[in-house]
């Protein structure tokens, strides 16, 4: 593989050996991993030393392992903050370094759409802050008790098993119980959340309106979700989630299931789990917070089932295809040269 | 879960399990700093993947429970390296060993590591239970973690301290954590030998407590109702037990305890009633009694039967 990193020569970059080491093995998505760090051009060159590099996460040369750890702490330090723009600190998305990836030109009413796990908000509020409010006002709104473990319970994975019995509640009580669960639960993690990953919605509608989990998650390329888990989804205009910016692999942190988009176009593109169904535009912006994310909740819970391409989906093969599709939809000489720059290792 | 789910947490269970044998801090506060974990995407935090790859193995909740003491240790670990102030890399990390320690099986180890913990950052920063964000984190793990009524005396002095100043969310999350913690004190010896689970007078001190620290706060008789239903989650027992015990105790508490209390068990309005009843009758008694010369034979007889 060539040494580069964000599409420049990296040769020297400190990164050089993590990135070796990540794409050495059998390993598809470690080696996925590393492909998206050489070949993403949208991390601008004031990007990668004024955040990345100046953010103290990374130390020179480390190894896999170590790159890996400091990635972690990069998304939890830089990117798990507010989304205001005038609050400090605020997400390293919102940093001027990164202006180069704000999105423009669209229509205030264009909707947008994005899918969130049940269990990982439920996870992030018990961890919170506000779980007590959070608790206090699910009983007193809606008769529905925060998932909590039970006394003495030693199961490890008490909370997939509490989640599940806490969604089936909120679905009998119906889609305005949802919602208000939604906007409740929300209000709790508080400011610190990373930006949300959105698609427009009209681009997954037969999806939505299909209420299938695993098939939203196949268009969408959210092969990170798991079997058995509820996920909740939101469709609202731009106008409640502006400003809009182009996601990176900065935000995608060690995501295999991303795939950066080509030069000189305006938006991310997902990259589907079934190479049979076509792409979504994807924009990040600021996670939905207040009545906005009461009303804009389809108030449907979404049970993954039957979801079974963690490992199976091939994962270079996958690639491999959503390159040829880009090629064909792009087919500019820019697209062509950097996908010529990054040909993948078989 | 899937079994390709299992084939992917693989490494990490078997890793878990090396860590286990050899009780090897080094090696499970890397996981839990991001270093080793199966390459997954998304959004998933070091904690939630390690309990993930716990309930892959033969005996989640025995190997769960072999990993506490070794938490503990990178727990101690942590607090030696803490200078001044925790450095935001060491908060994270903590943020997911107490996190993964909620989850995990009690155990009296890791219990008296998080006590430790806990006073530690409270020397360091006399204001942490009100505001700190880890202060929830601590409490939970405590929560969960308790084997015996070693924790008691701080549920109790948080629960009595909830009147003083910040009133923040973090403040009302470790209140309702207290409450919770003081619940789960185990009974001891004696009481548990005769069956007697519940200590009243624990539950009635605790409760008093929170509400006369809260009632004037906002929102502080939501929390108040929303203790009321830890108690019951916790203890599930007929709406006429809790009627019968707090029934006797309840002419004594104040109107706010006593009013979330008669929406939680609505048996107790007739108790209130009639114990308000009965005041009314013994004050109207009082009164007659003060203006008449003489007490007639049948005021001094209604008065007696009142105070049997």
């Amino acid at each position: 593989m060539p040494p580069f990193v964000f599409d420049r020569d990296g040769a020297d970059h400190s990164w050089e050996r993590a990135l070796r080491e990540l794409a050495a093995g059998p390993d598809e998505r470690r080696r996925a991993v590393a492909e998206n760090w050489r070949m993403d051009h949208r991390v601008s060159r004031e990007r990668e030393t004024e955040d990345l590099l100046a953010s103290g996460c990374f130390a020179a040369q480390d190894g896999a392992e170590e790159w890996r750890g400091a990635l972690y702490t990069y998304f939890q330090l830089r990117l798990c903050q507010p989304s205001d723009p005038g609050s400090d600190p605020r997400s390293a998305y919102l940093y001027a370094s990164n202006t180069s990836n704000l999105v423009g030109g669209l229509m205030p009413f264009d909707r947008l759409c994005h899918v969130g796990s049940l269990q990982t908000i439920v996870g992030r509020v018990l961890a919170g802050s506000a779980a007590a409010d959070a608790a206090a006002e699910l009983a007193d709104e809606i008769g529905v008790a925060l998932p909590e473990k039970p006394p003495g319970d030693r199961d490890p994975l008490w909370l997939t098993q509490a989640v599940s019995r806490f969604a089936e509640r909120l679905a009998e009580r119906g889609e305005v119980a949802v919602r208000t669960a939604a906007r409740i639960l929300l209000g709790a993690i508080g400011p610190a959340e990373p930006p949300w990953w959105a698609c427009f919605a009209e681009e997954v509608q037969p999806q939505i309106d299909a209420g299938t989990a695993a098939s939203l998650c196949e268009a969408l390329g959210l092969g990170h979700r798991w079997t058995g888990e509820w996920l909740v989804v939101w469709t609202y205009p731009v106008s409640d989630a502006a400003p809009l910016y182009r996601p990176t692999v900065a935000e995608a942190t060690d995501s295999p299931f991303h795939h950066p988009s080509p030069p000189e176009y305006s938006f991310g593109i997902t990259m589907p789990l079934d190479p049979a169904r076509g792409t979504c535009r994807e924009v990040l912006h600021r996670p939905l917070r207040g009545p906005a994310a009461e009303t804009a909740c389809t108030g449907k819970l979404l049970y993954l089932e039957d979801f079974p391409p963690m490992v199976d989906t091939r994962l270079m093969e996958l690639r491999r295809l959503h390159r040829e599709r880009l090629r064909s939809e792009f087919g500019t000489d820019a697209l062509t040269a950097w996908l010529d720059r990054h040909a993948e290792a078989r | 879960m899937s079994a390709t789910a299992t084939s992917l947490l693989q490494p990490l269970s078997e890793s878990l399990t090396t860590i286990a044998r050899g009780a090897d801090a080094r090696a499970l506060r890397a996981h839990l700093e991001g270093r080793g974990l199966p390459i997954l995407g998304g959004d998933a935090e070091p904690a939630e993947l390690i309990l993930r790859a716990l309930g892959e193995t033969q005996d989640p909740q025995k190997f769960a429970a072999s990993l506490a003491p070794i938490l503990a240790l990178v727990i101690a670990e942590c607090m030696a390296e803490r200078a001044e102030e925790l450095t935001p890399i060491l908060q994270l990390l903590l943020h997911q060993a107490l996190r993964l320690a909620a989850d995990l099986p009690a155990s009296a180890m890791l219990a008296g590591r998080l006590r430790a913990l806990a006073a530690s950052l409270e020397e360091a920063t006399p204001d942490f239970w009100y505001q700190a964000p880890l202060a929830p984190l601590v409490a939970r793990a405590l929560v969960h973690q308790q084997t015996d009524a070693q924790t008691e005396p701080l549920w109790l002095r948080l629960l009595e301290t909830s009147g003083e100043d910040p009133w923040t969310p973090e403040r009302r999350t470790v209140l309702l954590s207290a409450w919770r913690g003081l619940l789960h004190v185990p009974p001891d010896k004696e009481a548990a030998h005769v069956g007697r689970v519940i200590d009243m007078d624990r539950v009635e001190r605790g409760l008093l407590a929170l509400e006369a620290g809260v009632r004037s706060r906002e929102g502080g008789p939501r929390l108040v109702r929303q203790a009321l239903r830890v108690l019951t989650e916790t203890f599930p027992r007929s709406p006429q037990f809790w009627e019968e015990r707090l029934g006797a105790h309840i002419a004594g508490w104040p109107e706010g305890l006593r009013e979330a209390a008669a929406r939680q068990w609505s048996g107790l309005e007739s108790i209130i009633q009639q114990q308000a009843q009965e005041e009314d009758l013994f004050e109207l008694l009082t009164q007659l009694s003060e203006i008449s010369d003489e007490e007639s034979p049948e005021v001094v007889r209604a008065e007696d039967e009142l105070r049997r």
